[in-house]
């Protein structure tokens, strides 16, 4: 679609904004919120439907959805609709049985030339992907930041650890991280002498403590199989007004009590201050560059009403200064829509880079039994509390990619469904959870009993393994596929490197050790049909998406390399900054929203000073 | 059968293919009106005949003298009422109503049922996104099975 003309809608009227942000997840957020705090005025847009009033809106959909997928309680419902007749569309996890189905899949995935599906998934509502995410709050590692000058993979990053040690610990406080330091001892250095996050570590589970116990001196690639308790932005105790985290067992899709941390924390933080104004409902379609300048001169947007009727309106944004907050595939599409004679390439594209490098943390799942006399009693406590951090930053990283183990309290929830499918199985007589091998048909305490027997004995462990950075994996513009405003779909390009995949041999090979270790009987399976299937050195394996997208705007030392610079101001544009993952010039194994806050920390107070000029 | 016996003859049937007890699964006050609405969603998805069959041969077989697992038994093996009493086990269970003879596309009866169905029990937790538990309690075992689920008194 070509640009629609520039007539103001009602809210930007005339209006010229210190900052307009594109964007009301935890990174327009927190810069929304900061500069607020200094008395400047903000405008946020925001593609999606409002925050609601009350959670128990999204509750309520979440309850009544019959598979609890992360998007279940997230409108509008995308199950069995095409993504065309969506104003706003999105990744999300039912698309990826559909991924050579466009019309299912919101991405449209090139799986020619042994590629394979990205798979991860992302939020378009106020509030962001945040709703839905599982609140671990790790730093990345001093390593993370030279996975090219150290190990020889990939790039670095601009910036040394160093640097973000303060900002990691303001996004731990705006966040309310609950972690002991002591429990953190993998690494030297993380913190300052002294240093305590606001709150104490969440109680590790019986689980936890189970593998801790039989895990003790136990080595695996001369590193200790020591579980942490993982930091994460999850109430130990009342903070912010917010209540201390139950065990609900559900960080993702949607925490009941906001004991978890989530965007319109900080969201709501900055609308109290009377200067930030959002508009929901209101899709940024294309950035203007003033052609004399080369500054961002306006975004224009495009309003809707009803989800999947079309638009209602349009209009231009305008501010002395931009900052693009709509997340690791969004904020790249936004770019290159914004192409025109001057810039064929795009907005903040004279690199080529905006959309390339396209990363997530693949996923390597893996599920086992205790033995029956040691039952670990899962589906208790948040989804989890505690990692196996030990080979995030080794030397084995020259051969192989870094992972972190995620030690999961929710049963075979996340491999099997349960507890639907071994219920399902034992009343149908089928097998599909492989724990009713003999096909049995049980009723009554017999079912009861068999059931109980297997529901508490089981765990998974999910690995988060480290990409490269990879210009040909990437983000681009699928013109004939569009979403219902005419706006073209991403079209994805991705692939796995050959160190990622060395990455989950080695996660295989570890976890079977730990289930070994422990006594217990492994189930993973791998699906040579499932299109996410590859091999290394002939070992087949399946992965999962993380939901952590990155890198597809990536910050370097160099314009002619990179899209923004460690300020996060694009190169190309005096005035354009991007906050959020699509900076990540290199993964490292930690979750990435802590990072991205501490980074949208250093931004917001990179524009309150040159605003205050 | 008028619409008390065939609540009567439901939880009866529902406690013999369950093995869980009546009094548990439909409590004496029934503030969240679960006997209403598992009754309901039974009666809707499978259809008015196909429930009346099944609530018909529990009564005929109860009226024999049989035990709850030789009632479930049998009732499982008939060919008309097999799917139907799996799909309710599973309803009770789980929250949701299967079509018969199907693991897939099932209809959330409520939040209510899902809030209640029985898995969550039987795993010694509490439905996720729903519990009701004491903070840091994930930290120690629960207790054990019998306190969420008492067996069925043997008829
Ligand atoms: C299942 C799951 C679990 C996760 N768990 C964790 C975890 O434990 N730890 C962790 O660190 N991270 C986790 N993540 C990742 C985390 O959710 C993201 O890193 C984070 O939400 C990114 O924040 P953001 O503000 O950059 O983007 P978002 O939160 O996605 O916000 C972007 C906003 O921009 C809006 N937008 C998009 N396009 C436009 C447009 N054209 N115009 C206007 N507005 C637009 C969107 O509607 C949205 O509100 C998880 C993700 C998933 C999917």
């Amino acid at each position: 679609m070509q640009p629609t003309s520039s007539t103001a809608a009602p809210g930007t009227d005339g209006i010229v904004y210190d900052v307009v942000i594109v964007g009301a997840g935890v990174s327009g957020g927190i810069v929304a919120s900061e500069l607020a705090a200094k008395n400047l005025n903000v405008l946020i847009i925001e593609a999606g439907q409002p925050i609601p009033a009350s959670r128990q809106d999204y509750m309520e959909r979440f309850f009544t959805s019959p598979a609890k997928l992360p998007e279940a309680p997230y409108p509008p419902n995308p199950i069995n609709a095409d993504p065309s007749e969506f104003n706003v569309g999105r990744a999300t996890t039912n698309d990826l049985a559909n991924v050579r189905d466009q019309s299912k899949s919101y991405l449209v995935q090139n799986l020619g030339d042994n590629q394979t599906p990205f798979t991860s998934t992302y939020e378009r509502v106020g509030g962001g992907t945040l709703w839905h995410w599982l609140g671990t709050s790790l730093r990345l590692l001093p390593g993370d930041f030279e996975l090219k000058s150290k190990f020889g993979h990939g790039r670095d990053w601009p910036i040394p650890y160093d640097s973000m040690a303060p900002l990691y610990a303001r996004a731990e406080t705006e966040m309310g991280v609950a972690c002991t330091v002591e429990t953190q001892q993998y690494m030297d250095g993380l913190y300052p002498p002294g240093y305590q996050y606001p709150m104490p570590s969440i109680k590790q589970s019986y689980l936890d403590k189970t593998l801790q116990r039989s895990l003790a001196g136990v080595q695996i690639y001369g590193e200790p199989m020591n579980l942490a308790p993982t930091p994460a932005a999850r109430n130990s105790r009342p903070y912010q007004g917010r209540r201390v985290c139950a065990g609900n067992t559900n960080c993702i899709p949607i925490c009941p009590i906001e004991a978890k941390y989530d965007a319109t924390v900080t969201i709501n933080k900055a609308l109290t201050t009377g200067k930030v104004t959002i508009l929901y409902r209101t899709v940024a379609s294309r950035v203007n560059v003033d052609s004399l300048d080369g500054k961002i001169s306006g975004i224009d947007y495009i309003t809707w009403t009803d989800p999947r009727g079309g638009a209602s309106g349009h209009g231009t944004a305008v501010g002395k200064f931009y900052v693009l907050a709509a997340h690791a595939i969004e904020t790249p599409r936004l770019l290159l829509m914004s192409a025109d004679d001057r810039m064929p390439n795009g907005v903040a594209n004279s690199s080529g880079q905006v959309g390339r490098n396209l990363m997530d943390h693949p996923l390597y799942l893996s599920w086992a039994l205790m033995p029956e006399d040691k039952p670990i009693y899962p589906m208790r406590g948040p989804i989890s509390t505690s990692g196996i951090e030990t080979l995030r930053d080794t030397a084995h990283r020259r051969k192989w990619a870094a992972f972190r183990m995620e030690i999961g309290n929710e049963g075979w929830n996340f491999p099997i469904n349960d507890p639907y499918q071994t219920p399902q199985d034992y009343i149908d007589g089928t097998n599909v959870s492989q724990l009713n091998p003999k096909l049995e048909k049980l009723h009554g305490t017999a079912l009861v009993e068999r059931l109980n027997k297997l529901f508490i004995r089981q765990f998974r462990i999910a690995n988060l393994v480290e990409e490269e950075a990879n210009p040909s994996s990437r983000v681009s513009l699928s013109w004939g596929y569009q979403d219902r405003l005419g706006l073209p779909r991403p079209l994805i390009d991705y692939r796995l490197s050959e160190y990622t995949r060395k990455g989950f041999k080695k996660a295989r090979k570890v976890n079977s050790a730990i289930y070994k270790a422990v006594g217990a009987t492994e189930y993973t399976v791998t699906n040579t049909e499932d299109p996410t299937y590859f091999e290394v050195d002939g070992e087949g394996f399946n992965y999962f998406g993380a939901g952590h997208i990155m890198g597809t705007t990536v910050m370097g030392s160099s314009r002619a390399d990179s899209v923004v610079d460690s300020d996060q101001r694009c190169w190309d544009h005096d005035n354009l900054y991007i906050v959020g993952s699509s900076t990540f010039p290199a993964t490292g194994t930690a979750n990435p929203t802590l990072t991205i806050a501490a980074l949208s920390f250093k931004t917001a107070d990179i524009l309150g000073k040159r605003l205050s000029k | 059968m008028d619409d008390k016996q065939s609540k009567t003859a439901f939880i009866g049937l529902s406690q013999a293919l369950t093995g869980i007890a009546g009094s548990l699964l439909v409590p004496q006050f029934d503030s969240m009106n679960i006997l209403q609405t598992i009754y309901d969603g039974f009666v809707n998805n499978a259809g008015p005949y196909a429930a009346q069959v099944i609530l018909e041969r529990f009564v005929s077989l109860r009226d024999q003298g049989l035990g709850d697992d030789e009632i479930a038994g049998r009732i499982l093996a008939d060919a008309d009422n097999g799917p139907v009493a799996a799909s309710l086990t599973k309803l009770w269970l789980l929250g949701n109503w299967y079509p018969l003879g199907s693991q897939s596309n099932p209809v959330v009866i409520s939040s209510n049922a899902y809030i209640q169905g029985w898995a969550w029990k039987i795993a010694q937790a509490h439905p996720m996104g729903y519990s009701e538990l004491e903070p840091g309690s994930w930290a120690e075992p629960p207790p054990p099975l019998g306190d969420y689920i008492t067996p069925t008194p043997q008829s």
